[in-house]
């Protein structure tokens, strides 16, 4: 490997106007986040292209969080993702924490899964029935799982108090009151109070999941990241969820 | 070139000054244990990444050498001050010995105390709330032990417990473990987003015990699945 790595600084010279190849070689270089920066400038500026530095900048954002988790989010740490200078985070964005904004602006981080979800629901506000709840957190419940970058995202969320992390916070719980406001009225009177309830129930469905992936260990004896032990959390979700419909006999 | 020696001299001695008020005679187990207590404090301050060397001497008031002299490496320091504040406890003092001293007798009540005692000590207890969100970002031989050693506690209560739900087809483990889970991030949550979740502010005491009727309201609907209500 590292002959391919020296061979490829100085490609320019040798082959000019396969760049396509090129760029394929030099994201291959990239895995891992090694630094490239004693290396010569890689052939796939062989062009300047803003645009092209701007989003690869906007990536390594997500790149970062993944493999450091927030505390690495640093302009240092971002310029060896990119293999570009770390002044770029200034000059293109004014500074990391509007770079960590227009990462997350640009990535939906419910990924439309269940803002769509939601959505869908809300057209018939009358007709949602207790499998369309259990339904929606069991694909919460597999959102968090399968993405590592909300994983560190909601992690994020309990170590930091940011103006920015609020902002995503609050904006999820406004997606939820619509549907809080659409479902609550089949629980009046039935002394189900449906939203601690399903506060508890999404607060463990996040807490599982980091727990599952960070430290591996299993919780009251239950290893989600056995398929057994996923599938024995679903079924409580939905258990759960059919016992509170019944009780308020909707 | 003479105000310059001067100047060399006043902090040399400023230290020397400082050390004698510790004592009058130096004493290995009160600087041990100034730096093992230092770590409870950087850990409040400033999270998990902030664990050096460097900022649990400056704490401690002691020179970083003494670390590396008394514990070898941080994470044996680490784990020496883990063992000594007794995390895998994860109720308040007393609550888990006395539902596990008569293990015969697990009633609903001893499973809603014991979940409510720990909501209420991890909204206290701002460390242990750091080592539950240091669980969830890093993986390392020390947090893994501690969580492997909670679950050995947690399996004695359910070994007891589990057998009546099991008749009837309910999984009292993912249950509760969706519920502890629950209240885990809760806290968390609470604490340093202060955001809503679904709504509830558990940060306002209203709220607050709201999450201590539902997981009420949880554990006496499924005792009373088995037979076990009121």
């Amino acid at each position: 490997m590292p002959l391919i790595t020296s061979f490829t600084s100085y490609m320019p010279k040798l082959v000019k106007g396969t760049k396509e190849t090129l760029m394929t070689k030099q994201n291959n270089d990239n895995k891992g986040g090694k630094p490239t920066s004693n290396r010569r400038k890689n052939p796939s500026d062989l062009i300047r292209d803003k645009t092209r530095t701007y989003n690869k900048l906007i990536d390594a954002v997500g790149q970062v969080l993944k493999e450091k988790g927030y505390h690495g989010l640093t302009p240092p740490n971002i310029a060896k993702a990119t293999g570009s200078d770390k002044r770029l985070v200034w000059t293109y964005f004014g500074g990391m924490d509007s770079l960590i904004e227009t990462f997350f602006a640009q990535r939906d981080y419910w990924k439309g899964s269940s803002r769509d979800f939601i959505a869908d629901l809300l057209k018939h506000p009358d007709q949602i029935k207790q499998d369309d709840i259990s339904a929606l957190l069991n694909n919460q419940f597999d959102t968090v799982l399968n993405d590592v970058v909300l994983q560190k995202l909601i992690h994020w969320e309990l170590g930091e108090n940011k103006s920015l992390l609020r902002k995503i916070a609050d904006e999820r719980e406004e997606i939820g009151e619509k549907l809080f406001n659409a479902i609550e009225p089949d629980f009046e009177n039935s002394g189900v109070d449906l939203r601690a309830i399903l506060a508890v129930a999404i607060g463990g469905i996040y807490y599982l999941s980091l727990h599952a992936k960070t430290n591996g260990s299993t919780f009251c004896g239950i290893d989600i990241n056995e398929e057994e032990g996923k599938k024995r959390i679903e079924n409580v979700i939905r258990y759960m969820v059919d016992t509170f419909y019944e009780k308020a006999k909707v | 070139m003479k105000q310059k020696e001067k100047q060399t001299i006043v902090p040399k001695s400023e230290p020397k000054l400082k050390k004698t008020p510790s004592g009058p005679i130096r004493e290995k187990t009160r600087t041990i244990n100034k730096i093992i207590s230092s770590v409870g404090k950087v850990l409040q301050k400033k999270g998990y990444s902030g664990l050096t060397i460097i900022n649990i001497a400056a704490e401690a008031k002691v020179s970083p050498k003494l670390v590396y002299l008394y514990f070898g490496n941080i994470d044996n320091l680490i784990e020496t001050f883990i063992k000594q504040r007794d995390f895998w406890n994860m109720a308040e003092k007393g609550v888990i010995e006395e539902t596990l001293s008569d293990l015969d007798n697990v009633t609903k009540e001893d499973i809603v105390t014991l979940l409510q005692s720990q909501y209420n000590r991890l909204y206290k207890d701002k460390l242990f709330q750091k080592l539950i969100h240091w669980e969830l970002g890093e993986h390392t031989p020390t947090l893994r032990k501690i969580a492997d050693t909670r679950e050995e506690i947690g399996e004695k209560l359910f070994n007891v417990i589990e057998d009546d739900f099991v008749k009837k087809n309910i999984d009292i483990r993912s249950v509760l473990a969706l519920q502890i889970a629950g209240i885990y991030y809760l806290v968390l949550h609470a604490n340093t987003n202060g955001s809503t979740f679904c709504g509830v502010d558990i940060n306002d005491e209203k709220d607050k015990d709201r999450i201590t009727d539902a997981i009420d309201y949880i554990i006496h609907l499924l005792y009373a699945q088995v037979g076990k209500g009121d």
